[in-house]
């Protein structure tokens, strides 16, 4: 599989038939819903705090400038650096650049989906630096150079024999599927990158304005160890992931674990406002803070895209989509997947390159349901399946068929010709009361069987007997 | 760099020319009601007791110690249970009054490694501290503050002068008192910002919700990835 939104259709199709895969993901998905419905249920104000958060991911995103303008302020002021990126390769070319003065090999990295986006250790390597991702998950998809499967799981595809395999052929040890063994060889390796390491890079779940802190949640601890080990500490944030203040995190805090991972909390969430302050013994000597476009602001400028960017990286969106739960992660072509994915990978590379994400949905709202910043995410494939026919990137057949329906369905007349004819049609190929066939369009969908008699002949019919009983 | 910032500011403001369909308000929200989203989890009754429950559901360890003697005898019966003998404490208030260190030194002559003799500022000092604490068993150091709701400690790198204590070594063992905790998250952030304002303590404030853990495989949880194994409060009466 390569890493192209382009080939949804044919990445799915071979999902759907991968019966070890749509098992693997049928059980992850209920899994991580299970717990997250169980905690749900015990916060009796869990609307009030939905509505809380997307009201403040709202004041945001409408006065982005200002909070972005407060969060470098304050970030500055407390001695860290500041650097604006407008694509990857700005953001990259500066940490390849830090890494050079301060003469950095080992890089190690946790967790993040916007250094994953930016293909940033690629770049790394590229550049004879050893980026080594730390997130158990992560560490096993870069040894099988693949890309995250899940938001929140990246390696949720991958079953302990694969993972056993892996370790086995990249690592050198004797083969195991017991999973605390495997765990332990990867802590054992990393715990020896993490005392080596130069550098260490992180992402940033929210970044708040009023302090220039940021924010960073996980459970396993390589978070802590990267922005606390290595000298120099670069955190890469998306500009959409500024929140206006330190009092406005416990309300995302409180939604993010039980909707990501069914906890009340992560195991750790720290809350980095610095490097090394005087009378600390450990930390960073310096700290910088990364602050990405890359397509970002193109989606500000379609107000009603700019919901996407209130997105907090849950991934319960991914686990209730009977879509992703069925095709995986891996179909979407993208780093971001399930249904935000299908959102946000179009807007930030192009309808015409992931056209077909928009509808890889059933339009059921599940997943708008369940966001815990209450983003509208269903509507807003609607409104990408719109543009993706408004710029004709749909075959000329179905352009053409849904043209000939929008005549009939605006005029009665022609509404009655043309059924009448596809009655007519039906009739001859002896086809009645079966499913319609139609190529290209029945492969994946259902044309239900067309009536014998229309609605209007039955309703004429019904209104003489009708008529017939009140005056007999 | 800075033509960067001027491109991607002006593209912000262009963009935001353009209201969203859906009107809004525009008010910051007001951090007054923070307290009524959390207001199932304010109760201030028993929160020793609730602090207590939430933090074995997340595989903490919680022990209630009502004198100084038997802190020191949960923690000589803890250092010989775990076989320990590298040992590190903070110099967290609460280490420093109850002489958790210098209790240890007469205990446990020269095998124990002390954060209190590490110099700051010295740039070698500090290189050494790094590779010792890499073999540490155990650290003995003390919480900011409790939440009750989640069983969760907050621990500071400012007042600890360390971060690494609590992330090292396999056992972290943290000495809190009844009056540390909150009933939830809102109510203590509340609180910080009333001290501190807009410029937080130190460097790093860390909430930490159990051992560490991960399910990256298959789903299986395991406990102590990275960070320590087991997690121990000693509540102080
Ligand atoms: S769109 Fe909502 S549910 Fe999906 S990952 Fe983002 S925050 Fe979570």
């Amino acid at each position: 599989m390569n890493l192209t939104p382009r080939l949804f259709k044919s990445y799915a199709s071979r999902n759907v038939n991968n019966p070890r895969l749509r098992k693997t993901f049928r059980f992850a998905t209920h899994h991580a819903l299970e717990k997250r419905l169980q905690l749900v249920q015990e916060v009796p104000e869990w609307e009030a705090l939905r509505d809380r958060a997307h009201q403040i991911k709202e004041e945001v995103i409408d006065h982005l400038d200002f909070y972005l303008e407060g969060l470098e302020t304050h970030v500055t002021a407390n001695g860290g650096k500041v650097f604006w990126a407008r694509d990857g390769k700005e953001a990259s070319d500066y940490i390849v650049k830090v890494a050079r003065r301060i003469r950095a090999k080992t890089v190690v990295k946790s967790k993040s989906m916007t250094t994953e986006e930016i293909g940033l250790s690629r770049t790394l390597e590229e550049n004879q630096l050893e980026p080594v991702e730390t997130d158990l998950g992560e560490f096993i998809i870069q040894l099988a150079h693949e890309w995250p499967s899940h938001i929140t799981a990246p390696a949720l595809h991958k079953s302990r024999g694969e993972v056993g395999e892996l370790f086995a052929e990249k690592l050198g040890i004797p083969y195991t599927d017991v999973p605390e063994e495997l765990c332990e060889a990867a802590r054992k390796l990393l715990r020896s990158k993490f005392l080596k390491a130069e550098l260490g890079i992180s992402g940033v779940n929210f970044a708040l304005a009023d302090t220039g802190t940021v924010v960073i949640v996980e459970n396993e601890g390589n978070a802590r160890l990267s922005t606390t080990m290595p000298r120099v500490h670069i955190a890469v944030m998306g500009l959409e992931k500024v929140i206006p203040s330190f009092n406005d995190l416990p309300v995302f805090l409180r939604l993010l674990a039980r909707s990501s991972t069914g906890q009340k909390q992560t195991s750790y969430v720290s809350l980095i406002s610095a490097s090394r302050q005087p009378g600390e013994l450990d930390g960073p000597e310096e700290f910088h803070l990364v602050i990405l476009d890359n397509g970002r602001t193109e989606i500000l400028k379609d107000p009603r895209m700019r919901e996407a960017l209130f997105c907090i990286r849950c991934g319960a969106c991914l686990n209730t989509c009977p879509i992703y739960q069925r095709v995986g992660g891996h179909a979407y072509g993208s780093v971001y997947s399930g249904p935000i994915g299908a959102v946000i990978t179009p807007l930030l590379q192009g309808v015409e390159v992931a056209k077909d994400l928009p509808y890889g949905s059933s339009l059921c709202g599940s997943c708008s349901g369940i966001c815990p910043v209450k983003i509208d995410i269903h509507h807003m494939l609607l409104w990408l399946r719109q543009q993706v026919v408004a710029g004709r990137h749909t075959p000329w057949q179905e352009r053409l068929a849904m043209k000939l329906f929008l005549a009939g369905m605006s005029d009665s007349a022609l509404y009655r010709l043309g059924s009448g004819a596809l009655r007519l049609a039906v009739r001859l190929g002896g086809a009645q009361g079966r499913p319609l066939k139609v190529p290209g369009w029945t492969q994946t969908r259902d044309f239900p069987p067309l009536a014998e008699r229309s609605f209007k002949t039955l309703w004429k019919e019904l209104e003489k007997t009708e008529a017939g009983r009140a005056h007999p | 760099m800075s033509s960067s910032r001027a491109e991607i500011f002006g593209k912000i403001r262009q963009a935001l020319v353009k209201p969203r369909p859906v009107h809004h308000h525009g008010h910051p929200p007001a951090p007054a009601d923070l307290s009524q989203l959390f207001a199932s989890a304010a109760s201030r009754d028993g929160l020793v007791e609730k602090f207590r429950r939430e933090f074995e559901l997340v595989s903490g360890e919680f022990v209630f110690c009502d004198n100084n003697a038997s802190i020191f005898e949960f923690l000589s019966q803890l250092i010989q249970s775990s076989t320990t003998t590298r040992i590190a404490v903070s110099r967290h208030p609460i280490c420093q009054r109850l002489s958790i260190a210098k209790w240890l030194q007469d205990r446990m002559p020269g095998t124990s490694l002390l954060v209190e003799e590490i110099e700051s500022e010295n740039p070698y000092a500090r290189e050494r501290l790094r590779n010792a604490m890499a073999q540490v068993q155990l650290s003995i150091t003390g919480a900011e503050y409790l939440i009750a709701e989640s069983g969760t400690l907050v621990v500071a790198a400012g007042s600890q002068a360390s971060r690494q204590i609590s992330l090292l070594p396999s056992i972290h063992a943290v000495l809190a008192t009844a009056d540390q905790i909150y009933p939830n998250m809102a109510d203590l952030f509340l609180e910080i910002q009333k001290k501190y304002g807009a410029k937080l303590p130190g460097s790093a404030l860390t909430c930490i919700t159990g051992p560490s853990r991960t399910a990256d495989i298959e789903k299986v949880l395991i406990k102590g990835v990275h960070g320590p194994t087991r997690l121990i409060t000693i509540m102080v009466g």
